[in-house]
């Protein structure tokens, strides 16, 4: 249990200097190397590419081999490295990218293997990271602490390596392929759906630094707690209940601050319920399901680019459109007869 | 291999307790005027190391990691 508690300690404290560290790298020492908006516009796609769509090839890789060990480790070494060297811009925004898409693989793969298909420890993992961009962006500048966490990172995982990481085969679901194609297609529509309006739901008012603090904490606390509520209450209820709530207060907290807390709470509770449904339901590509969480975000995140505006009309609508998608992908999910699961 | 693991997360957590000492304000910017100091990053003997132990960790890691794969393919 020590050793259990020790182990995802470790890697949530990583996430989060991981997260902390390529912000920090991407705002703070990436426009060493650029000249130009452009050019660090087109560095910043690179790295978002490499970060988050490129899980899935590497996933895919890591999953053939079975090989989940030391990953995180290459992976914050190519972080640290970027920071000591002075290199393209194009070509470090691309190795910080592979670095933290590493890491993720490695952490997604071995929470699973101790989470017992529950959705409370992915919520652990993933909580941190939202802390880490946040105070990334608002301390870029000191790439020097950037660059001493991601040593201690390393030392950290270093020691988590020496711990044994069994995959349990009894995880293999009863979907055929059309219905895991299915599942995946429409919580990835979910997953999308949240990435864009996570990106265009912003509130003027949160523009100082604790306002900022306590809105990243929300999101944190939401990432955490849906996880724990989804053991225990279902994943059903608590990623539909969440998702209506969050259109709600994220409307009303346009003008009252505390609903813009509740809603993006609630808004970040379902994300450990997808990914663990991703997981469960490609049981055997572990890696390529973290990877595919990480795809649609950045899908989403691509998506946000356009120049459309979010009114309370298409906000209440996406996050219908998201709990349809939810549901049919929950339906097809109940197939698959996972035992601990409630309804 | 456990030895050389071990003796390579000492050397990290040594390297971690000078890295602040010997590198502070290598790179840096002022987070009110968005002006950076120190320019480029430091020549000294210690940055040249730290690089050096984060390629030899990935060359490390590597051949474990390759290893591996070659003993499950057999």
């Amino acid at each position: 249990m020590k050793k259990k508690t020790s182990f995802i300690l470790i890697y949530s404290l990583c996430h989060f200097i991981v997260d902390f560290g390529c912000t920090a790298f991407i705002l703070g020492r990436l426009p060493y190397f650029v000249y130009t908006d452009n050019q660090f516009l087109i560095a910043m796609i690179i790295y978002n590419f490499f970060a988050f769509a490129f899980q899935v090839p590497l996933g895919y890789i890591l999953d053939k081999f079975k090989v989940y060990k030391y990953i995180s480790i290459i992976g914050l070494c190519l972080i640290g490295l970027c920071y000591l060297i002075n290199f393209n811009a194009y070509l470090l925004a691309m190795v910080v990218g592979i670095g933290n898409a590493l890491f993720h693989l490695e952490g997604g793969v071995n929470i699973y293997s101790v989470s017992e298909k529950k959705a409370f420890l992915n919520g652990l993992f993933v909580a941190p990271g939202a802390l880490g961009i946040f105070l990334g962006t608002m301390f870029y500048g000191h790439t020097t602490l950037a660059t001493f966490l991601i040593f201690l990172a390393i030392c950290l995982l270093f020691f988590v390596q020496k711990q044994e990481v069994i995959m349990k085969e009894d995880l293999e679901n009863k979907l055929d392929n059309s219905r895991v194609l299915l599942i995946v297609i429409f919580i990835g529509l979910s997953i999308i759906v949240r990435s864009i309006l996570g990106i265009k739901v912003v509130y003027s008012w949160k523009n100082t630094f604790v306002l900022g603090l306590i809105y990243a904490i929300s999101m944190v606390l939401g990432k955490a707690l849906g996880g724990f509520l989804a053991d225990r209450l279902g994943l059903l209820k608590v990623a539909l209940g969440s998702f209506f709530l969050s259109a709600i207060c994220l409307v009303l907290g346009y003008n009252i601050h505390m609903f813009a807390y509740i809603g993006i709470l609630l808004f970040n509770m379902p994300m450990a319920i997808t990914l663990t449904i991703l997981e469960n339901t490609l049981s055997k590509k572990i890696a390529c399901a973290v990877g595919l969480n990480t795809m649609f975000l950045f899908i989403g995140f691509l998506i946000g680019f356009i120049n459309i505006t979010i009114n309370n009309f298409i906000l209440v609508g996406s996050v219908m459109f998201a709990m349809l998608a939810f549901f049919i992908a929950y339906k097809l999910y109940l197939k698959g007869e996972f035992s601990n699961e409630k309804n | 291999m456990k030895k050389i693991k071990n003796v390579f997360m000492l050397v990290f957590l040594f390297c971690l307790v000078f890295y602040k000492t010997c590198l502070a304000d290598v790179v840096w910017i002022d987070p009110d005027s968005g002006e950076f100091y120190g320019g480029k990053v430091n020549n000294s003997p210690l940055h040249y190391i730290l690089i050096g132990l984060l390629v030899l960790s990935i060359v490390i890691c590597s051949v474990i990691i390759i290893r591996k794969v070659i003993k499950k393919k057999k």
